[in-house]
């Protein structure tokens, strides 16, 4: 297991009272597994990857990453940094540097690579996510747009090229080509033995990508499997805010076979359709 | 309602000029709901700033709500009648406490003391941020946040409101809420301009607006452009899934009785197909 947290509780101290954020979280993360998050705005979600990132600290129970507590005193918190990528809900507010080529070079400041190295690397983010490096390298971060800040800022974490990488509604403010471009990305390092975590609202982008998918609500796992065991209880889900992909909530109201993905709905419909010509 | 005349900008930056906006016409009416689509970075902030002079007018001619936004006299008036609601929420909170965020506007254009509670409370109410009265913004999550947001656009209750990207952070039952309420906002008389990435939002929009590259490439009704392979292709957009699904069948020879918007029309469709 590369990450295990065991009776993971979090409590928030609200003006004197204290409110549960997070009770009892179990839960075994595999190498290489990527992961889709789903709950309703509140639920938990953004703090539940914020204890596994080591930025925030349980109430109670533990975190354990590659089999050691991150939070026992001995616990050299510079490992985690250094296989961790983590890409906020908000993460334009990480950019500061004057450029974009200083901003997603900053991860690699204390890497012992050499300069062309780095350049190599940040390179490849920036293209990864959609930029003409030569273009780009040195705009000011402030000069962008919404959305292409959030992409200058993931391309910072990418270019330390983490084992883990936990993305708090990463898509968010991606335009459609922009998102789907990712999301191909996403599933390129994951294939190459990434383990992800990714909180989304988006069931058709966590269809797409994600192999389970991980539903907290009201500060507890309330469903944890396949896509496709997941969105197969819809109306539970619904009651929790949550909506399936169009491919699942489709193929049930036409009676097809239970489909996650967009491609996967369609051909199913054509095989109904086209048959049925005949 | 907005009357937008050849309007151009150009950012300055280190590099020098950097033409964002050119040409824009466009006209909206009072009352109407507009959605805006287009790539990141193609000028929708942008021109959503010029609306309520957040950037100052260079080239050509706006007017909102009868004020022409290059009088730089009128700007404090504009803005109350011209809010909006940004893609990240976290850059306009000011106070620090809830209620004290949605009383800011109210408080600034001296709307009588005694009245502001019971505007605070009815705003925090329409975004169902009841009992949030005495929390810190900061504590908020990314779609609380969004909607207090919402709510202190709401305390002034203006005539034009811009979301830009105001629903990218909620789950999807919250998004619903805020996309039935700028419909009741609409119904109410205001006029909605949205500025969103999730096409399948735009669907509920009276008309579409598609940018690319700083101009205006189509501006029509949600169906005739949404349905518009050619036009969306062309903004490098995506289809609403429905009209996706009609087109991927097209293509295998399948032709569907009419080209669906919704997933409702979709059902329709492939019902009358068989
Ligand atoms: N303050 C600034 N200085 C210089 N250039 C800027 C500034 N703000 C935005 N730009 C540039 O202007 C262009 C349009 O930006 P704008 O924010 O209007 O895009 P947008 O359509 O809202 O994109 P998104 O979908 O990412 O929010 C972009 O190329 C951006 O890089
Ligand atoms: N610093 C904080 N202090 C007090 N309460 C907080 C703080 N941060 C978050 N919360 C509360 O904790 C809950 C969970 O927040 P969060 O993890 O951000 O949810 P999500 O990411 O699922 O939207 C929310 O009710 C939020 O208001
Ligand atoms: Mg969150
Ligand atoms: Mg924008």
């Amino acid at each position: 297991m590369q990450i295990q947290l065991k009776q993971l509780c979090l409590q928030y101290d609200c003006e004197g009272r204290k409110s549960d954020v997070l009770q009892d979280i179990d839960l075994q993360i595999g190498r290489g597994e990527f992961i889709g998050i789903m709950g309703r705005t509140g639920c938990g979600k953004t703090s539940l990857v914020q204890l596994m990132a080591g930025l925030l600290t349980p109430t109670s129970g533990q975190v354990l990453i590659d089999g050691e507590d991150i939070n026992s005193r001995h616990y050299d918190k510079t490992i985690l940094r250094g296989k961790l990528g983590y890409v906020f809900q908000y993460p334009e507010y990480q950019l500061f540097e004057t450029t974009v080529y200083r901003d997603v070079a900053f991860a690699l400041k204390y890497s012992k690579l050499s300069k062309k190295e780095v350049e190599a690397r940040v390179r490849q983010a920036l293209e990864d996510m959609g930029f003409d490096f030569a273009a780009i390298r040195e705009e000011s971060p402030l000069a962008l747009s919404g959305g292409e800040k959030r992409r200058v800022a993931i391309a910072g974490v990418l270019a330390a090229q983490p084992e883990i990488l936990i993305l708090d509604e990463p898509i968010a403010g991606l335009d459609p080509q922009a998102r789907d471009a990712f999301l191909k990305l996403l599933k390129k390092l994951h294939a190459q033995g990434t383990t992800i975590l990714m909180i989304s609202h988006n069931a058709d982008a966590l269809a797409d990508c994600a192999h389970r998918l991980i539903v907290i609500n009201d500060g507890k796992k309330a469903l944890d499997g396949t896509v496709e065991e997941v969105f197969s209880h819809e109306e539970v889900l619904s009651q929790m805010h949550l909506d399936v992909s169009f491919a699942s909530r489709m193929s049930k109201k036409l009676a097809l076979p239970h489909s996650v993905t967009y491609e996967a709905f369609v051909q199913n419909l054509k095989a109904k359709l086209g048959g049925d010509a005949q | 309602m907005i009357q937008a005349q050849n309007v151009g900008f150009a950012y300055e930056t280190d590099e020098g000029l950097r033409r964002v906006l050119h040409e824009v016409t466009l006209s909206i009416q009072s009352g109407e709901m507009i959605a805006v689509l287009g790539q990141n970075g193609c000028g929708k902030s942008t021109f959503a700033r010029l609306c309520n002079a957040l950037l100052p007018m260079q080239e050509g001619k706006l007017t909102v709500a009868g004020f022409d936004t290059s009088d730089k006299k009128m700007t404090f008036e504009l803005r109350r009648v011209c809010g909006m609601v940004f893609q990240n929420p976290d850059n306009q909170f000011v106070s620090s406490v809830v209620q004290e965020e949605v009383a800011f506007g109210p408080e600034n254009y001296e709307v009588p003391r005694q009245d502001i509670g019971a505007i605070v409370k009815a705003a925090l109410h329409q975004v169902a941020l009841d009992g949030f009265e005495h929390r810190a913004p900061y504590t908020l999550s990314g779609g609380q946040k969004q909607r207090l947001a919402i709510a202190g656009v709401l305390a002034l209750s203006p005539k034009v409101i811009i979301f830009d990207e105001a629903t990218a952070m909620l789950d999807p039952m919250c998004r619903r809420e805020v996309l039935a309420m700028m419909k009741k906002l609409q119904a109410q008389g205001h006029t909605i301009v949205m500025i969103t990435h999730y096409v399948e939002e735009a669907v509920l929009a009276d008309r579409v607006a598609l940018m690319q590259d700083g101009k205006i490439l189509a501006f029509g009704t949600a169906r005739e452009i949404l349905c518009d392979k050619e036009k969306m292709d062309a903004a490098k957009l995506l289809m609403p899934h429905a009209a996706r699904v009609y087109y991927d069948l097209l293509a295998e020879g399948i032709t569907l009785p009419m080209c669906p918007l919704t997933e409702e029309e979709l059902l329709e469709a492939i019902c009358r197909f068989n």
